[in-house]
């Protein structure tokens, strides 16, 4: 806490301040894609490069898995996330009759916030349904496609295992 | 009859992220992570075109991934987040359009406390105006998510975890192939016979059917017979 308190104040111009106060409203879909954005750079990289005890087949199978992952995962989560943000703004507006979900707030700020919520909950359903359905059998998938090249190097150890 | 009890999961959700959006956030992007992981090394493990040696890294791999993502995020993110939290209350970062009068960490936290700006006429705060009250709230908001979600999401999820991943699969990749090293050896010694003997001892067919196994001290005399016509050599 004193740390916090010896930081010397910082003002940021209005041009900065809308900036700040706009990410104050980035959604899961957003979120999801600029961490698989920043992920295929870093992770990749970090994958390959502090795995260098290990054999060339190994670091490759990791690599190859990391960006499959990444590529696909990044791909449907945005997706999935943005078809259930749609659906919680639709199920939160008037025109929808059948499965409306009627907002328990009469403040404009409240209700923004709520459906908001509603969005992003239901983003996080679809997306935890889109992995497993997905995301794992397509990973599984490239990973099947690339293990029917290469051989293993070490088949010595292979035979005792 | 459905429909009811999901519509209630639902609003009962909206409202924890109505609480805290950037928590919300956090929790759900470390929990879709770990299942993935999940899924990840269960698919890994029953995928036959993956060499057994390559599935002894990437199963570990991608079971640490799950657990350190639960780990890391939820207690860096959460930390980074309350950081910023404190640092708009403390006033150490600001919009320079407030006015002067507000320009303070005891002003701008009582002003946080406040749910709308009808409740600010109550604590007569001087210059206090609807924009500038909406301003601190979305500033607020917005550090907050920059500090948890954006860089607290990133540090965590795409730099220290790939590295501790990959530290905690090396090691265990190692000590399985010490483990195999002890089997190979033990195999293939020219050096001790009496242990290479004892990996090729089998039960014999008549025994497999029965309650009855092998005394285990009848291979003993073969060996020694072995072992000393190994010696004498």
């Amino acid at each position: 806490m004193s740390i916090i308190n010896k930081i010397k104040p910082i003002e940021l111009n209005s041009k900065f301040t809308k900036k700040v106060c706009d990410i104050g409203h980035l959604d899961a879909a957003q979120l999801r894609l600029y961490l698989g954005v920043t992920a295929l750079g870093t992770k990749s990289s970090i994958d390959y490069l502090t795995n260098k005890k290990l054999d060339k087949d190994t670091r490759k199978y990791s690599l190859i898995k990391t960006i499959a992952k990444i590529v696909i995962g990044t791909t449907t989560g945005v997706l999935v996330r943005k078809a259930g943000l749609e659906i919680g703004k639709k199920l939160t507006s008037k025109a929808c009759k059948n499965f409306r979900i009627a907002v328990p707030y009469t403040k404009q700020a409240d209700k923004k916030v709520f459906i908001e919520g509603v969005s992003n909950s239901l983003a996080f359903v679809a997306t935890v349904i889109s992995t497993i359905c997905l995301d794992v059998p397509l990973i599984n998938k490239v990973l099947s496609q690339v293990g029917k090249k290469p051989k293993s190097e070490n088949k010595q150890m292979d035979e005792v295992a | 009859m459905i429909v009811k009890p999901l519509k209630n999961a639902v609003i009962w959700s909206a409202n924890i992220y109505k609480k805290n959006p950037s928590r919300f956030l956090n929790v759900t992007t470390a929990a879709t992570f770990s299942i993935l992981s999940a899924g990840e090394a269960i698919a890994i493990k029953n995928n036959d075109h993956i060499p057994d040696e390559q599935k002894k890294f990437m199963v570990p791999q991608a079971i640490c991934e799950g657990l350190i993502n639960v780990g890391i995020i939820l207690s860096l993110s959460t930390a980074l987040t309350k950081l910023g939290s404190k640092l708009v209350k403390k006033g150490r970062i600001l919009p320079a359009q407030l006015p002067d009068s507000i320009k303070s960490g005891e002003k701008i936290t009582e002003i946080l406390k406040l749910k709308d700006f009808k409740d600010a006429a109550s604590k007569n705060i001087k210059d206090l105006t609807e924009t500038s009250f909406n301003t601190i709230k979305a500033f607020h908001t917005g550090i907050t998510t920059i500090a948890g979600p954006l860089i607290g999401l990133f540090t965590a999820q795409n730099i220290i975890n790939p590295i501790l991943t990959n530290k905690f699969a090396s090691w265990y990749r190692k000590k399985c192939k010490e483990q195999n090293s002890i089997k190979l050896a033990r195999k293939e010694s020219p050096i001790i016979p009496a242990l290479r003997l004892s990996d090729e001892i089998k039960i014999h067919p008549s025994f497999s059917s029965s309650m009855q196994k092998p005394n285990p001290y009848s291979f003993f005399a073969n060996n020694s017979l072995y072992y000393n016509n190994y010696m004498k050599k």
